[in-house]
């Protein structure tokens, strides 16, 4: 394997860096925004490789975090944390294999709403599994300690942006690529357009499933309107825009900046915390539609290297 | 190595295609004629798998095509350019040609073109390699599709209207460029063009298309004189 170029370095030693100097301020604080900033960076991650590389946007990646937090607090007690976790992440997999060769099959607008509607539906069917059980939100008590799931996001957050690396390397990134710009002209090249966006979505949804059952352990409770809360799509999706998403770079920096911007808004000027958020979205898409790191490529352009994506 | 077999198309009440049959030999140049809306571009996307016939087979040698997807038949050494042009054009020109490089035909033939600076050099477009596809001519853009094409590493190569609009020194080119495509590479050749000129110069065998029905097949002199094809291009009294 060849040594990683300056767009696939940065956003890997970013992450790597961060986990390593979060822990040393030696406050729980800290841990906690590194817990919230890498599960961004896992899930925004994620959605880059369908989103991002086959254009095709989703904005209901929450519906496989949702998916995977209820998978895990089914088998919380009944199987030890991890296992549990890990199933949850292959549960959604598996939701995004089933649902994926009819969704798949729009394209642009269509698909966009239709992953809302699919994550909207999930919810209220597991709202209705829920109530028909007589529950009312699961504890979860005594789960592993924070230090704990910091350092597991942490490694979610660097598997994801490895995998948009080793994804974007590979011929599978090439053909999701061909996808994104002209489907029809890269079928014909020899692209199985078919087969490949159903594994990238599939692939999309792992680490999502994952990070949900995170989430459950991080709040200690699951509580299916917050699980599949869609405002976690549209945050995704604004990282994406905000950092940018032809590579590994974008999400780094659009969860970084997202969640530092919310950090200092939330504690100084609630008020005004969705005035800029919205402002910013507008301008970005306006002025920089590559993002973050659309705007370092225009300001220090890499010599020899293909024109974006 | 290719054959039609009665193959037919209906969009709605609309026949594009009726009962097309015709075989094209091995590193031929194939020449198809017909008016605008005759069937020509609906025949080479039936070929390539874009569009499925109402009826009829197409096979290249042993293996039929009909039914497979796209990526399968590019896979079995098909290829086309597309009429109205369809490049990748957030990517830069070379990457066009080394994602065609990297999917197309699963054996390619031994004089096959393998990287991209030479696909490049033989459609002209090394001075452009590190442009954005969207940023190109029209006329560039249509030997990007030539170029995307041969990278797939193709037996067939189905060239739509390449040379429309091209000045008369460019249309000289590209009849060069096709017969080097040919006679040092090997590749059969089908093409469509309404440069008749350079079509009667190129090809050794043509078929006319009217209206969706073959109405003359043969070398292009003898099919040039054919009173169907003079009345389906002039009308009947002229």
């Amino acid at each position: 394997m060849r040594l990683l170029a300056p767009r696939e370095a940065v956003p890997v030693l970013l992450v790597v860096a961060i986990a390593a100097v979060l822990p040393l301020f030696g406050n729980d604080y800290f841990l906690g925004v590194g817990f919230a900033l890498f599960g961004w960076i896992a899930l925004a991650q994620s959605w880059t490789i369908v989103s991002g590389l086959a254009g095709y946007i989703s904005l209901g990646h929450v519906v496989f975090a949702g998916i995977g937090g209820y998978v895990f607090v089914l088998t919380w007690g009944a199987l030890p944390v991890w296992a549990g976790a890990a199933l949850g992440a292959l549960a959604a997999g598996l939701f995004a294999l089933l649902v994926g060769l009819p969704v798949l099959r729009v394209r642009g607008p269509y698909f966009v709403i239709l992953t809302f509607g699919l994550a909207e539906f999930a919810k209220y069917v597991v709202i209705n599994i829920e109530n028909a059980l007589g529950r009312f939100g699961r504890l979860i008590l005594g789960g592993p300690p924070l230090e704990t799931l910091y350092w597991t996001m942490a490694v979610l957050a660097l598997a994801g942006t490895l995998a948009v690396v080793a994804v974007r390397r590979r011929r599978l990134g090439a053909g999701l690529v061909a996808i994104r710009e002209d489907e029809l002209a890269a079928g014909t090249i020899g692209v199985p357009t078919v087969r490949y966006k159903l594994f990238a979505f599939a692939l999309s949804a792992l680490l999502p499933g994952f990070v949900g059952a995170l989430f459950v352990l991080r709040t200690g409770y699951f509580e299916p309107a917050q699980a599949f809360d869609p405002v976690i799509s549209f945050t995704i999706v604004t990282m994406a825009i905000v950092g940018g998403s032809a590579d590994a770079r974008g999400p780094v920096f659009g969860a970084l900046f997202l969640v530092v911007l919310s950090e200092l808004l939330w504690s100084n000027f609630p008020q005004v915390y969705m005035i800029v958020l919205g402002t910013l979205l507008v301008g970005f898409v306006l002025f920089a539609p590559n993002g973050v790191s659309g705007l370092f490529e225009r300001r220090w352009p890499v010599r020899g290297a293909p024109a974006s994506g | 190595m290719l054959s039609v077999d009665r193959i037919g198309k209906s969009f709605g009440g609309v026949r594009a295609l009726q009962d097309v049959s015709f075989t094209v030999p091995e590193r031929s140049i194939f020449g198809i004629m017909g008016a605008n809306g005759a069937g020509k571009t609906t025949l080479f996307a039936i070929i390539a798998g874009n569009l499925a016939p109402s009826g009829g087979a197409v096979r290249l040698r042993d293996l039929r095509l009909t039914g497979l997807p796209p990526h399968r038949v590019a896979a079995a050494g098909v290829a086309r350019t597309f009429q109205i042009v369809r490049p990748f054009r957030g990517l830069s020109v070379q990457a066009n040609v080394e994602t065609a490089l990297r999917f197309g035909a699963r054996d390619r033939p031994a004089a096959a073109l393998a990287d991209a600076a030479a696909i490049l050099g033989l459609t002209g477009l090394d001075g452009a390699a590190g442009r954005p596809a969207g940023d190109l001519t029209l006329a560039q853009q249509k030997r990007l599709e030539v170029a995307r094409a041969l990278a797939t590493g193709p037996q067939l190569l189905m060239l739509d209207e390449v040379m429309a609009g091209l000045t008369p020194a460019e249309v000289q080119d590209t009849i060069a460029m096709v017969r080097r495509i040919r006679n040092d590479m090997g590749v059969t050749v089908m093409i469509i063009e309404h440069v008749m000129g350079a079509l009667m110069a190129l090809s050794d065998h043509v078929v006319v298309l009217d209206h969706g029905e073959l109405i003359a097949a043969g070398p292009p002199a003898q099919v040039t004189d054919d009173p169907a094809v003079r009345s389906a291009y002039l009308g009947r009294r002229h």
